[in-house]
């Protein structure tokens, strides 16, 4: 085989073959056939200067309007749920506490935070205490409904109203109340359809009715 | 030993909070940089749907995965079915989805070898960028990315346009040698 071809002519032939005279163009053709290592070379050159135009092959380094609100969303998420979990520390322990106390009137109880750890709790509950569970399920709905509809975007705040009514509704089936169940799973379809992207929620509403 | 000030011991006491939170958004945009491109291919090029409303079915998806993403097992089943959903809902609204059928396992939109190929490779050139200087970045980034001439360029350097060419050349050398390492390495 004759000699490498160098990268800078490789580069050239890539970029613009008519730069390079017709003959020589030849012996390239010829060379980049039956070399592995010159023809690598000239596809990832032919394919970088096509592919550096693409913008999400820049976004990791020059970011975007989508990944930089999105970035912030998930850290308020995050910070919200830590909040709350410090907030609802004394009340996750005493559901009669929890029932009696008016959650909504405090401003600094209405927060998504607040309606996630409380589902959450009454879904690690729900098989050993429905009935607390559905206490918390309850308090869950109560703020989760008093979110303004803008609170996320994407009216992800449907999510949350959603996961606290699908979990009030299998804590009421585990206390036999099935027709209350069926109104309260209803009831959650409802939100999960008004999500843009409700496919995940629909399928684990699903899941959950048929088992 | 002398107290904290009351702001230092606030900011220390939230210091935690404020990084749980940060490793939070971080492990997200990991995800996010991972599975965007290959989310707005598979809406723009899978269903014909136009760039501007791809970007905003890609920010849907993310918007809710946020919000679940603790309960969700597998990211990429999960979000390359939820684009396909969200492609699928938004051809019906445009009444334009008799042709395409997303309902079955595997979705018919699942990206074929050629696209997963074009997807790895560009996410491969986008950590090599990523990692390469940043002369060279943001050089290569006004060229392609910004669509600037090499004379706009070259003014703003008070150089001139094949000097541009010259230093856009030696930048796509440095991105193939980082190419070889990492290639060879893995």
């Amino acid at each position: 085989m004759d000699e490498h071809i160098s990268e800078d002519e490789l580069a050239l032939y890539a970029f613009s073959p008519n730069a390079v005279s017709p003959e020589r163009r030849r012996a390239i053709d010829r060379h980049i056939s039956a070399c592995f290592s010159c023809r690598a070379t000239c596809d990832f050159f032919a394919v970088a200067e096509e592919d550096l135009g693409d913008p999400d092959v820049w976004e990791r380094t020059a970011g975007s309007a989508t990944l930089e609100a999105l970035t912030a969303y998930a850290e308020r998420i995050a910070e919200e749920d830590e909040e709350a979990e410090e907030l609802l520390k004394p009340l996750l322990g005493a559901p009669a506490k929890a029932a009696w106390k008016n959650l909504l009137a405090e401003k600094r109880y209405r927060t998504g935070g607040v309606v996630r750890q409380l589902t959450n709790h009454a879904v690690r509950i729900d098989e050993s205490d429905p009935l607390a569970a559905l206490t918390f399920a309850d308090a869950a709905i109560s703020i989760a409904e008093a979110l303004p509809n803008d609170l996320y975007p994407s009216g992800a705040v449907n999510e949350i109203r959603g996961r606290a009514w699908e979990e009030r509704g299998f804590a009421q089936s585990k206390l036999g109340e099935f027709k209350e169940a069926l109104e309260s799973l209803d009831h959650a379809e409802r939100m999960y359809k008004r999500l843009a992207s409700p496919g995940f929620s629909l399928g684990n509403l699903c899941t959950s009715q048929i088992s | 030993m002398q107290e904290p000030r009351p702001n230092e011991a606030r900011a220390s006491s939230a210091e935690p909070e404020r990084t749980a939170a940060a490793a939070a958004a971080a492990a997200f945009e990991e995800v996010y940089l991972l599975y965007a491109a290959r989310l707005r291919k598979i809406a723009v090029r899978k269903f014909h749907i136009p760039i501007p409303e791809a970007e905003t079915l890609v920010h849907d998806v993310f918007a809710t995965y946020i919000t679940h993403a603790a309960s969700v097992r597998k990211v990429e089943p999960y979000l390359i079915g939820a684009i396909c959903n969200a492609a699928r809902r938004y051809l019906q609204r445009a009444d334009a989805a008799d042709a395409l059928f997303c309902g079955e396992s595997p979705c018919a939109a699942t990206p074929g070898d050629a696209l997963l190929d074009e997807i790895a490779r560009k996410l491969l050139l986008s950590r090599l960028l990523a990692g390469s200087g940043s002369r060279c970045r943001t050089l290569l980034q006004r060229y392609y990315l910004n669509g600037e001439t090499t004379d706009a360029i070259a003014e703003t350097m008070n150089s001139t346009p094949g000097t541009v060419l010259v230093f856009l050349h030696k930048c796509r050398k440095r991105a193939l040698a980082a190419y070889r390492a990492l290639t060879e390495r893995g």
